[in-house]
């Protein structure tokens, strides 16, 4: 039997065309690229009147080059100098320019020592000579309630992420000694993480590594329920060192199980480098560790203590993430870019808006 | 009725043939060779009757509870004792292939005292770390360090030995790698990039190249002597002692065995699982299993008396046990002497089924 001519021509249009639109819908709701910046609130004014103002001012001019996310350190009253709602006047400005705001959380970032010593002294990592360290010890279940306690209180407002920087120990392995913590350890393992020997030769060592990281994981966990619980559209995202085996070793950071867990939404592994071959490599290796669980938006370095890059390399950082499948990027920080760098992200980088023309 | 009798003779020929099947794989079982390895000390570096009263006694001993590999720690590397050691080697070598065992020295290349009486070891040579601070140790990541270690190997290929046993093939814990200029020059060159005026911590992506460099500098050296070896004779076997962990090794002591064991540029791995904790031994093991993947022989390390344990008798029966039910070669006992007999005792207990 042969179908005639016209049969067939119009038997094929009526195949290709909805698929077509198919195509063009599923193109129309694919997420906009994530471009993100890292924010210091001392770009601000503590007057609220004049903060406002600059806020409208940055804010413009980010989203005029495809900034499109902001993570914003120090949003909470008890975090900034602010006499005022920090938090809620950047998310009302960032709506206002359709910037998504995620308030930034950061457990183990060095604190004042001295009023930590009065407020919380058992709070703190206490070293194998039993002195006090400017960190919360993030094996104290208190302090990760302290923790969870504070982004409950931030998704009471409305935010669009919650955003986990030095979610980890700090360097080098610094656990702490303090009874509570070596008790802790004690009772799962029969011995005191100070009774061994201090190398990963003792199998004891190795699991007390390998107990902090979990520590560290738990409160990753109990941050994603608290999200969950509030019943909100709010994404997590964490900043992790670039290579996850030394990561998971020397800070406790196994960002590898995160994204496996599905604790968290994005990672952004901290690439500051002006090495295109190496950021190459470990954005590949973030990529593949990670696979379609979790997205990946690559740190760019522009002015750091590993990097301080140029215009040019700019652009071949943020093409490299994109043919490797990154769909999107941060910069560190929002207030390093300079005219060069702030004309090529617009005319050139970021000239299209959310994946689409302007 | 009849298909009763068709049921029944149906179940027989099953039977039958399960019988058949399990018999068969009892007898595979029981073809398997167990690998069992022992490090040991011989009383004194000398050749003097004594010693060698001693380790025939021992040897005896090893024999009875069917020990097959002897890693022997010993004096060679010492210029003192090296004439001495090496006599008795020789004698070892004799005694223990008598009594159908194999004889592998313990080479550890990377210590050697800075204020050694070798005149070839250059004081550039040694870790300087990065408190500036010179360590009793061979920067493996030194060139002319790897050609050292292997020359000192092919000394020990001059005699009937059956394999090398190396130890302390890694940098000294706590990732002291040596910050020297030489050492940083090279990683320069080697990795195309460099971390001076950076952060010296894993969130720098070039002091992470730095790490698993320092790293690939002992696996290159191991793949060299492996080569050296299996130049000189590709029936010797290259055995390493290896902290529990692969992925802390890497990092803290530049010791990536499981990528030793994926190349295959060692023929045996035995993980040092030194505790008395079972349950931690069988984790550890293990993982061990699932990293070596079958790759290169397995030895687990367990030990009676070491700076991490002190354990039963019962302790190390059910560690032995472990080791056979859990896909490993065999075992590496460290250490069993004439001392410590009530060990020897019990495994030969638990070898006659008691």
């Amino acid at each position: 039997m042969r179908f005639p001519e016209k049969s067939l021509h119009c038997l094929a249009l009526l195949i290709i065309v909805p698929l077509l639109c198919i195509c063009c819908s599923l193109r129309h709701k694919s997420p906009p690229e994530f471009r993100g910046v890292w924010l210091h609130p001392g770009l601000f004014s503590l007057n609220q009147t004049r903060a406002v103002e600059q806020m409208d001012s940055l804010f413009s001019f980010y989203r005029d080059i495809g900034i499109n996310n902001l993570f914003c350190y120090n949003t909470t009253t008890d975090e900034n100098n602010f006499q005022w709602d920090y938090l809620d006047a950047l998310i009302k400005k960032g709506h206002e320019k359709g910037i998504r705001i995620h308030p930034i959380f950061y457990p183990v970032h060095e604190l004042n020592l001295e009023k930590e010593m009065v407020k919380n002294p058992d709070w703190l990592i206490r070293d194998m000579d039993g002195k006090y360290q400017p960190h919360y010890n993030l094996a104290n279940p208190q302090v990760r309630k302290y923790w969870v306690g504070k982004i409950s209180a931030a998704l009471k407002y409305d935010i669009d992420g919650i955003h986990l920087d030095y979610i980890r120990f700090p360097l080098t392995q610094m656990y702490s000694y303090d009874s509570a913590t070596c008790e802790a350890f004690k009772r799962e393992f029969h011995y005191s993480p100070v009774e061994v020997s201090h190398d990963c030769g003792s199998i004891i060592w190795c699991e007390w590594i390998k107990w902090n990281e979990k520590q560290v994981t738990q409160l990753v966990a109990e941050i994603r329920q608290v999200i969950k619980e509030s019943g909100k559209q709010v994404i997590l995202g964490a900043d992790v060192f670039p290579d996850l085996e030394t990561s998971k070793v020397l800070i406790a950071q196994d960002w590898g199980s995160w994204t496996a867990d599905g604790l968290v939404d994005f990672i952004c592994p901290l690439l500051y480098t002006n090495n295109l071959d190496l950021f190459k490599e470990y954005l590949g290796r973030a990529k593949s560790l990670t696979g379609n669980k979790c997205k990946v938006y690559p740190g760019i370095g522009v002015y750091t203590s590993n990097n301080k890059i140029t215009k040019e390399l700019i652009v071949k950082e943020v093409n490299i993430a994109r043919e490797l499948g990154a769909v999107g990027m941060v910069f560190f920080s929002g207030n390093s870019f300079n005219k060069e760098m702030r004309d090529t992200l617009k005319a050139d980088l970021f000239s299209n808006v959310y994946g689409r023309k302007r | 009725m009849f298909d009763l009798r068709i049921h029944r003779d149906k179940s027989l020929i099953i039977c039958t043939l399960l019988t058949f099947l399990l018999l068969i794989a009892s007898c595979k079982q029981s073809n398997h060779e167990e690998i069992r390895a022992v490090w040991f000390s011989a009383p004194s570096n000398e050749c003097t009757r004594e010693t060698v009263e001693y380790i025939d006694s021992l040897f005896l001993q090893y024999q009875q509870i069917h020990i097959t590999h002897l890693f022997w720690f010993n004096n060679l590397k010492d210029p003192g004792f090296r004439e001495s050691s090496f006599r008795l080697l020789d004698t070892l070598i004799v005694k223990a292939h008598r009594r159908g065992m194999k004889l592998h020295p313990v080479f550890s290349p990377g210590a050697e005292n800075p204020v050694s009486r070798k005149p070839q070891i250059k004081k550039e040579w040694f870790i300087i770390n990065i408190k500036g601070d010179t360590l009793p140790c061979l920067n493996f990541s030194n060139n002319e360090v790897k050609k050292y270690v292997l020359a000192d190997l092919s000394e020990y290929l001059k005699h009937d030995i059956d394999g090398i046993n190396l130890d302390f093939v890694r940098f000294p814990v706590n990732m002291s790698y040596s910050y020297d200029d030489r050492t940083l020059s090279d990683f320069e060159k080697d990795a195309g990039v460099s971390f001076k005026g950076s952060n010296y911590d894993c969130g720098n992506i070039s002091w992470c190249e730095w790490v698993k460099w320092n790293a690939d500098q002992v696996t290159r050296l191991v793949g060299e002597i492996n080569k050296t070896m299996k130049g000189h004779n590709k029936e010797l076997l290259l055995s390493a002692d290896v902290f529990p962990d692969y992925e802390m090794a890497q990092v803290e002591i530049g010791q990536d065995w499981d990528k030793w064991a994926a190349d295959k540029i060692v023929d045996i791995l035995c993980p040092m699982l030194y505790t008395n904790n079972s349950d931690l031994f069988k984790k550890y093991v293990e993982k061990a299993v699932r990293t070596v993947d079958h790759h290169v022989i397995l030895l687990p390390g367990i030990a009676t008396t070491s700076v991490h344990n002190i354990s039963t008798c019962d302790e190390v029966v059910r560690q032995a046990k472990f080791c056979r039910s859990s896909g490993a070669d065999g075992m590496v006992f460290f250490r069993l002497s004439l001392k410590e007999m009530k060990y020897i005792e019990r495994i030969k207990e638990m070898d006659s089924g008691l």
